[in-house]
């Protein structure tokens, strides 16, 4: 049983450590050493006294930095002046129900409410129903992202074959549209629900610039508008 | 000289065709984004409904005993629903612990039964407490339309019908069938069919008709086997006193020869 307990405790440790990096990489106030938690740390602070991992604890919250904040303020308008930048505290939470439904996850979505969380991140066991994901478009602009544990074992973005992505402000995207007088609807396009995407949290109309390594031209940036 | 006839041309005569204006095109456009702009918002505003309706829907019902205004909510609920919205509520009510069939205060097999209840039975079979309210069930989800609720033409879809035993009675129909006298039955007993048979109930065996013809049986008697078990002569070779043909030949050859010797 403490076979178990410590396999499924390793498990976890790696989930938490990805769920961190994914927060940091999108740019929100993390520090270095909890973004690289290590296991007997992660068992001192989350595990039990029989070495069970406690998913209520691991639950965390984040604020944007201000550079962050900065890449998420729309362009001013002639109404808008100074407009408000579309970024918020992030809440993270780890859910170990083995069926997830309709009602799981209305209380996640009173939760980010109450609490008046700009986004809201729910780490999952089990596959949520297919009509419990259908609430996730009802809360906006509240924004809700649910990742299944088993894609969060292993960072993605760390991986040999996947080019770096950044997201770009809406200063850059405007500056890049006329600098190659395209429309945005000319760009390469991306999913939202790309891998890569779902990463970074990538909403419609965003644009990102992957930097690929080129055996020719040493490094290549191309740009993709995510739909 | 032949007077000049006016040459006329074999070739189609061009139409003035009327070349729509730049405002004109623009306005059109407008039109048709917006028509199938509000096609999909009446689209998502169904689904998000629909979405309402099964959350309501797991609540119910609310006592040990569903009610007839929580009968007919479920029945008006339902009507947007295509089969696979159906099939959506009832595994959102085996996640809450409840029978899949909406009308049903109990708790799924799959609870009750443990672990086990999924070898033990078929995988519809375990989300509902049982085979009754699956079939309840079925009975709701047959009347279901298969087109989208936001493609239907009015009218086109019934309202579904629940099935019997849970028919929401009226106020006035449930106090009168109470009212109903305990004697009036629609289907005689037996008892009173043996009176009309004439037969008495102290008789010998009042249940059953009595004739007073007798009709004898023809008798058959079982068919003599040719070969008796355990003949005297019966040889080794015989199997349960039959004698196998290829058998009884080599018996005679060998019996010719033991006539030699």
């Amino acid at each position: 049983m403490s076979d178990e307990n410590s396999r499924e405790l390793s498990r976890l440790w790696r989930i938490f450590r990805t769920t961190k990096q994914m927060c940091a990489d999108r740019g929100y106030e993390l520090t270095e050493d909890e973004c690289h938690i290590s296991l007997d740390q992660f068992r001192a602070e989350y595990a039990d006294s029989s070495g069970a991992p406690q998913r209520h604890k691991m639950t965390f919250t984040a604020r944007p930095t201000t550079e962050m904040q900065k890449k998420y303020t729309p362009l001013a308008r002639p109404g808008q002046p100074t407009p408000e930048p579309q970024i918020g505290t992030v809440h993270v939470e780890f859910n170990g129900d083995p069926n997830l439904g309709v009602k799981g996850l209305k209380q996640f979505a009173q939760l980010l409410s109450e609490k008046n969380y700009y986004t809201g991140i729910f780490v999952t066991q089990s596959a949520p129903t297919s009509s419990a994901l259908k609430i996730i478009p009802s809360l906006l602009p509240t924004v809700m992202e649910i990742f299944r544990e088993e894609d969060l074992l292993v960072n993605i973005s760390k991986h040999e074959l996947v080019p770096k992505h950044t997201l770009l402000s809406a200063e850059d995207k405007k500056r890049l549209l006329e600098r190659y007088r395209l429309k945005e609807t000319q760009l390469p396009r991306i999913r939202v629900d790309d891998p890569m995407a779902k990463y970074l949290g990538l909403r419609r109309g965003q644009v990102v610039k992957i930097i690929r390594k080129s055996e020719t031209a040493g490094r290549y940036a191309s740009y993709r508008w995510a739909i | 000289m032949a007077s000049k006839v006016p040459v006329k041309s074999i070739l189609k005569q061009k139409q003035p065709a009327d070349i729509p204006t730049e405002a004109d095109r623009n306005r059109r456009n407008l039109a048709i984004a917006l028509h199938h702009a509000n096609l999909i918002q009446a689209q998502k505003d169904i689904q998000a409904q629909i979405l309402l309706c099964i959350e309501k829907l797991l609540d119910l019902p609310t006592g040990s005993e569903p009610t007839p205004d929580e009968a007919r909510s479920f029945a008006s609920l339902v009507y947007n629903f295509q089969p696979s919205d159906l099939d959506a509520l009832v595994e959102e009510r085996n996640i809450e612990g409840k029978c899949g069939y909406t009308l049903c205060p109990n708790s799924p097999r799959s609870r009750s039964i443990g672990a086990n209840a999924s070898w033990k039975l078929s995988s519809a079979a375990v989300d509902y407490c049982s085979d009754i309210c699956a079939r309840k069930n079925l009975y709701v989800k047959t009347q279901l339309g298969e087109i989208p609720a936001w493609q239907r033409e009015p009218g086109i879809q019934a309202p579904i019908v629940l099935h019997e035993d849970d028919q929401p009675k009226s106020e006035k129909t449930a106090a009168v069938q109470s009212r109903k006298p305990v004697w009036k039955k629609t289907a005689a007993d037996d008892k009173d069919l043996a009176m009309e048979r004439g037969e008495t109930p102290n008789g010998f065996r009042p249940k059953q008709v009595m004739t007073d013809m007798i009709v004898e049986k023809s008798t058959t008697t079982p068919r003599k086997t040719k070969v008796a078990f355990k003949e005297p002569n019966a040889s080794h070779t015989a199997i349960e006193g039959y004698e196998p043909k290829s058998a009884v030949r080599n018996d005679e050859g060998d019996e010719d020869t033991d006539d030699d010797t």
